[in-house]
């Protein structure tokens, strides 16, 4: 982990398409460590295809780099919630990778997983079933996997969205906390105010790139209507938010 | 007769001896694999692998290769064709399983017959557990100790993929690789599996036990072992039956499977049904 804010997460050129479908294309632009970044776009932006180019998991043209290890927060939408396993199994799906082959999680992970468990608000529910969490719930027991990884940067694909406001508020507090000790927090998110409120970088997709640095120089009105054209409004030239009934494109 | 009499009797023949054997290995290892295809709601590749493994047998008869490997080759097929089906979009997995399912099953059908070998279509299609030979129990054996091995050196990584394929895929592991190992160990697995129950009850066998497993367990690795249990269990239970009743070895095995599956919904609806947040949900969580 580079303390120093040297660049941690760093694309040159990267273009990926699906098909006949350009869902990215020559996007370039590095993160500093300790720097939390909401990557910003309407539907269909890319969002979620630049993290899995930045993971190696999507094919892609240009560089996509990650220093250090990338631990990672699906959508908990994509996830069959009546497999059977509970919260702290499920945390302790984050430690597979430096277990190895053949290891299974000794007491050390258990302890270390019930410690994440405490920190994501969820120590009550290490037996729950996954199931049988809220949606809140399951979110924070995803973030707890991810932190398990111990990895240098974290790649969050729209860890608030559909979240309960407590949750909401004990990720934001995680991720906050990751980002302090000078790790390389990315999340992506449908929710400018929000991110605008936490992200101290912003990072504004619409399959190019269209704008990214300090949230201060990026949330303004004209760089904004760059990416969401006529879906945006704006009260006060400050707030901006997405009319959710034309967002769904 | 007396109780003793009654369970002791069949072990009296040597054939009901290997029968034993082979139901107790091959209900374990389709219980056990079982739960991969259950959970990763392969259901329809399950049922479809069973009865397509019928064309795998007859090109590995007229070709003269090990049954395995026929077997092998044919879920590769299965799977492969029903992803492509699958992949167009006006389609699912469910009408490529409609689609394929019969057209393999009858080339099986017709390849046995064109090649002479039509007197072995009764026993792939209901099994012949009563005449297992040494090569059946060594086959079932294999499949059982690969089942072991798998599960010993890539047993959680096979979980994750079964929860949660993104994540798999992020934290560096080939998943397409740990489907290949997944998708071999069930084709030979029901490959073995023909023989104790035949293809049209395979799906019974295979689905059964983790089925019943899953409405009692809340965490994965036990719902595997009670599977497997279960699995080996009913294919016991079931040869009793077959002894005692004369009824045909495979129908009886499959008609314990379901009775078990029958109890357990019983036993376990109260847990599965209750909504999410519920006292009885959090109740059931907590023990």
């Amino acid at each position: 982990m580079s303390a120093d804010g040297s660049p941690t997460v760093a694309t040159s050129g990267l273009s990926v398409s699906f098909g006949s479908r350009q869902a990215l294309e020559d996007v370039s632009f590095e993160l500093r460590s300790g720097t939390f970044t909401g990557v910003l776009g309407p539907n269909g932006a890319g969002k979620t295809t630049l993290l899995g180019a930045l993971l190696g998991t999507i094919a892609h043209r240009g560089s996509a780099r990650v220093e250090g290890r990338p631990a990672y927060v699906p959508q908990a939408g994509a996830i069959d919630a009546s497999f059977p396993i509970d919260a702290l199994g499920v945390v302790l799906m984050g430690r597979y990778p430096r277990l190895g082959w053949r290891r299974r999680p000794g007491p050390d992970d258990r302890r270390r997983a019930r410690e994440l468990l405490e920190q994501v608000g969820l120590a009550a529910e290490a037996r729950t079933s996954f199931g049988a969490l809220s949606g809140g719930q399951r979110q924070r027991a995803l973030v707890g996997r991810a932190l398990a990884q111990e990895g240098d940067v974290l790649l969050l694909d729209e860890p608030l969205t559909g979240v309960d406001a407590p949750s909401a508020e004990v990720l934001l507090e995680v991720f906050e906390a990751e980002r302090r000790s000078g790790r390389t927090v990315v999340m992506t998110t449908h929710d400018l105010a929000q991110a605008a409120r936490v992200c101290d970088r912003l990072l504004l997709l619409n399959r190019s790139l269209v704008a990214a640095g300090r949230t201060d120089e990026v949330f303004r009105s004209e760089v904004l209507r760059r990416a969401y054209g006529g879906d945006l409004l704006l009260i006060d030239g400050q707030t901006a938010l997405l009319d959710d009934a034309h967002h769904h494109h | 007769m007396s109780a003793v009499d009654w369970v002791v009797e069949p072990w009296g023949s040597g054939f009901m001896r290997r029968a034993f054997a082979e139901a107790l290995l091959c209900g374990a290892t389709c219980g056990a694999l079982g739960c991969f295809v259950l959970l990763r709601r392969l259901s329809f590749l399950g049922e479809s692998i069973s009865h397509t493994i019928v064309l795998g047998a007859a090109l590995a008869l007229l070709l003269g290769l090990p049954l395995g490997l026929g077997g092998v080759l044919i879920a590769a097929a299965t799977a492969g064709l029903t992803g492509a089906i699958a992949g167009d979009r006006r389609l699912s997995a469910d009408t490529a399983t409609g689609i394929l399912l019969p057209t393999l099953f009858a080339g099986g059908i017709a390849v046995l017959a064109v090649t002479g070998s039509a007197p072995r279509l009764e026993e792939l299609l209901f099994g012949s557990i009563l005449g297992v030979g040494e090569g059946d129990l060594i086959l079932a054996g294999l499949v059982a100790v690969a089942v072991l091995v798998v599960f010993g050196v890539a047993g959680k990584e096979l979980a994750l993929v079964a929860f949660d394929r993104a994540a798999a895929r992020a934290f560096g592991y080939r998943v397409a690789l740990l489907d290949a190992v997944l998708l071999t160990l069930v084709a030979v697995a029901v490959t073995a599996g023909l023989r104790a129950v035949g293809s049209i009850l395979l799906a019974g066998l295979l689905l059964g036990p983790p089925l019943a497993a899953r409405l009692v367990c809340r965490s994965f690795w036990p719902m595997v072992a009670l599977a497997s249990g279960l699995g080996a269990a009913c294919g016991l239970v079931g040869l009793y039956l077959t002894w005692h009743l004369a009824i045909g070895a495979g129908p009886a095995i499959v008609l314990v499977v379901a009775t078990v599956v029958g109890l357990a919904a019983l036993s376990g609806a109260g847990r599965i049904r209750a909504p999410r947040g519920s006292r009885l949900a959090r109740g059931a969580a907590v023990h």
